[in-house]
């Protein structure tokens, strides 16, 4: 059926149950007919007590009013003929909407993300375009200076001016030469006159020696007249190349105005385009919108605690499936709202310290909407399951999740590391990167006496500070963080056998200790025995998913599959360790990885048997119910255990037969390794 | 933007309708322990 006509239909129950209610309410208000209630009064159980005041011993009027609430009951009942299917119905339709409300938001905040990263890219370039415009600027100045002061500019023309200046004093002293010479040919020419005017041997001989003093005098200034018009020269060579420099400064000036005139353009485009306020301003609406659906959602949530309660007291027994109890979207995926400012790269500051780290947007998630289920699944679904107080695990979540997940797209290299780092060690990559200083002392202070639950918890709460760690804070952090992985790592490796069932959170399993230290040593030991950068035996068991080949993903698909079919019949822990090993990592993409070599170990085999079990134990829960109820089988007698069809230990022994056991150090034996087999 | 705001009015329509789910629980829910408390108080 097409998804409007499905809407259609919830649309027209959901007005059908109205009308009914109505109706219901109308009668309500008939008992109370004949009491003078306020009208201020409207609640029910209100009236109810106004009533039995304004009764009082009245035996008459109780007796009254009992027949009158019996026949509006009866009424009421008499078309709500099956009120536990009508309730079993609402939820399901309740929880088929938040299902599928919450995938909506998910993919609507991942498309998001990316849409803004788009919008934060053009920021960045804007940013870049202003750098660029400022160094250009920056040129501008060297080559001009201050208003037309220094500069490279002022440079050249103070050599240029200096140039000048020395040639003028030098045109200055050959014009003084030219006089002294003028002054010389004076005094010659009188000579040579006073010379035609005597005949005196003595007079004509003082004359000849003056005159050639002179001439001699005249030769040495010419001389050095020539040497100061070749300086002259050079002065003004040199002015005409200091003026040539400052033509080509000021041409680079006009090419450096017409780049920043180009990149301003440019900014301009990128300002127009850009609508990053607008995008902030959304991102707090997904927030708000977040926030209301998480109140709605615990509304719903207690509503329908407080309908199945009426209902066990009046005798019917009913347990309706429910939602997950837990946000919408998890907190370490907080949506980037405008107090989070995305950012595409590292920005280290000044002083060294991180400013910025990359955010990891994924790429946005196609999301079908949500079937709501047929009523009729869930009369079968109920009444063995319990609701786990110890923790959140989605009961008979049949709509969405598991299945969907295995089809979510592949992550990028990115994702993929950020995500095994979350989900195998448990911090938060991103976490690291962030903390306000208060909160840094605090978390240090805690991290002193640390271990590793309260190690794992600090750091998630480094995520939402503002303020980041400096690399150096960063770097003491990890090496922190890694001094514990290698504790645990080893502490593992030493720890008894219950304390490592209760590590794996299987403490209540079948499994045996001795299967679980086999297979935490398949599974973990065999990948890289040397391998300390893991933490706790969990990474044993993710890593058979992590290293799961592409091509297999058709199996976990089916073991998926098993699972939702047999969920509603498994008890609230298995439903934990089946979400905790399997849905988890298949959510985040882990089974694609390379390396086939763990896929035919244990780790698959375990969690196909878990199935198997999941199925002999509880109909074996099944069966003592039964007995109970007949009262054949004391309440609180324990459960024979010889009577499981199957266990964890026959199914690994099953599975032994085909792959040699391990040998006392839980490695493969030489002769099994040089076989190459598992 | 327009788009994104299609779809954030469309999950704010679904909130809406669990809404109306729960209100409906709740009404039942109501009736059913007013006949139940009427007739515990008056018997």
């Amino acid at each position: 059926m097409a998804i409007d006509s499905i809407k259609l239909a919830e649309l027209d129950r959901i007005k059908k149950v109205k009308d009914r209610l109505d109706a219901a309410d109308q009668k309500v208000n008939d008992i109370f007919s004949g009491f003078n209630i306020p009208a201020d009064i409207t609640d029910n159980k209100a009236k109810i007590s106004y009533a039995l005041t304004e009764i009082g011993d009245d035996q008459t009027a109780r007796t009254e009013l009992r027949e009158k609430n019996a026949e509006a009951q009866k009424n009421y009942e008499l078309t709500n003929k099956s009120i536990e299917e009508d309730f079993i119905s609402m939820t399901e339709l309740g929880n088929a909407r938040i299902e599928n409300y919450a995938e909506k938001m998910r993919a609507l905040e991942a498309e998001f993300k990316t849409k803004r990263l788009v919008e934060v890219d053009k920021k960045n370039k804007i940013a870049l375009i202003d750098d660029e415009i400022t160094a250009l600027n920056d040129q501008k100045l060297e080559i001009q200076g201050v208003d037309g002061k220094g500069g490279k500019i002022g440079e050249e023309l103070a050599k240029a001016n200096k140039a000048k200046d020395e040639a003028s004093d030098i045109a200055r002293e050959m014009k003084e030469i030219d006089k002294k010479i003028a002054e010389i040919d004076a005094k010659i020419t009188k000579l040579k006159e006073a010379n035609k005017n005597t005949n005196d041997p003595e007079e004509l001989k003082k004359n000849a020696e003056e005159i050639a003093s002179l001439q001699g005098n005249k030769r040495d200034l010419k001389k050095e007249k020539i040497d100061l018009s070749k300086k002259h020269l050079e002065k003004k060579n040199e002015q005409s190349e200091y003026s040539k420099n400052i033509t080509n400064l000021e041409n680079d000036v006009l090419n450096l105005n017409s780049e920043i005139e180009t990149k301003v353009d440019e900014k301009d485009v990128l300002v127009n385009e850009l609508r990053i306020g607008e995008y902030d301003k959304f991102g707090e609406e997904i927030k708000q919108a977040r926030e209301d659906f998480e109140t709605i959602k615990i509304n719903y949530i207690d509503t329908v605690d407080s309908m199945e309660k009426t209902l066990n007291e009046r005798g019917i027994n009913v347990k309706v499936a429910r939602i997950a109890d837990e946000p919408v979207v998890a907190e370490d995926e907080p949506i980037i709202g405008a107090d989070e400012p995305i950012v595409t790269e590292t920005i280290i500051g000044a002083d060294e310290s991180i400013i910025a780290e990359p955010v990891v947007v994924a790429e946005p998630v196609v999301v079908e909407p949500v079937v709501a289920p047929e009523p009729e699944q869930s009369k079968k679904k109920n009444e063995k399951q319990e609701k786990s107080s110890s923790n959140a695990v989605p009961q008979n979540n049949t709509q969405s999740g598991p299945v969907q997940n295995v089809s979510l797209p592949a992550l990028t290299p990115e994702e993929k590391k950020r995500a095994n780092f979350e989900y195998i060690t448990g911090y938060t990559s991103d976490g690291i990167g962030l903390s306000s200083d208060d909160r840094l002392k605090r978390i240090k202070s805690e991290l002193g006496g640390r271990d590793y639950e309260t190690m794992v918890k600090a750091l998630k709460e480094l995520k939402n500070s503002p303020v980041k760690l400096t690399r150096d804070e960063k770097n003491k952090l990890e090496n922190l963080m890694e001094t514990d992985k290698k504790n645990i790592a080893q502490s593992i490796k030493d720890i008894d056998d219950d304390k490592l069932q209760e590590i794996c959170g299987l403490a209540n399993s079948d499994i045996s200790k001795k299967d679980l230290k086999n297979l935490y040593y398949y599974s973990f030991e065999s990948k890289n025995k040397n391998d300390e950068k893991v933490g706790t035996a969990n990474y044993g068991i993710l890593s058979g998913f992590k290293h799961m080949p592409a091509n297999s993903k058709s199996n976990w698909e089916k073991i998926v599959k098993d699972y939702t079919k047999n969920k509603e019949n498994m008890a609230p822990e298995d439903i934990a360790t089946f979400e905790k090993y399997i849905i988890t990592p298949l959510k985040f993409g882990t089974l694609n990885e390379q390396s086939k070599d763990l896929y035919q170990n244990p780790v698959k085999k375990l969690f196909s048997n878990f199935v198997q079990q999941f199925e002999g134990g509880n109909k074996l829960t099944e069966d003592i119910r039964n007995a109970i109820a007949k009262n054949e089988v004391p309440v609180g007698q324990e459960m024979d255990s010889n009577k499981k069809s199957r266990n964890f230990s026959d199914s690994l022994k099953d599975q032994t037969e085909q792959n040699p056991p391990l040998n006392d150090r839980g490695n493969r034996t030489e002769e099994e390794i040089n076989k190459g087999g598992r | 933007m327009e788009e994104l705001r299609a779809k954030l009015k469309e999950i704010k329509d679904d909130m809406n309708e669990i809404e109306e789910v729960t209100e409906i629980i709740r009404r039942e829910t109501n009736i059913l322990e007013y006949f139940d408390r009427i007739n515990k108080e008056v018997s």
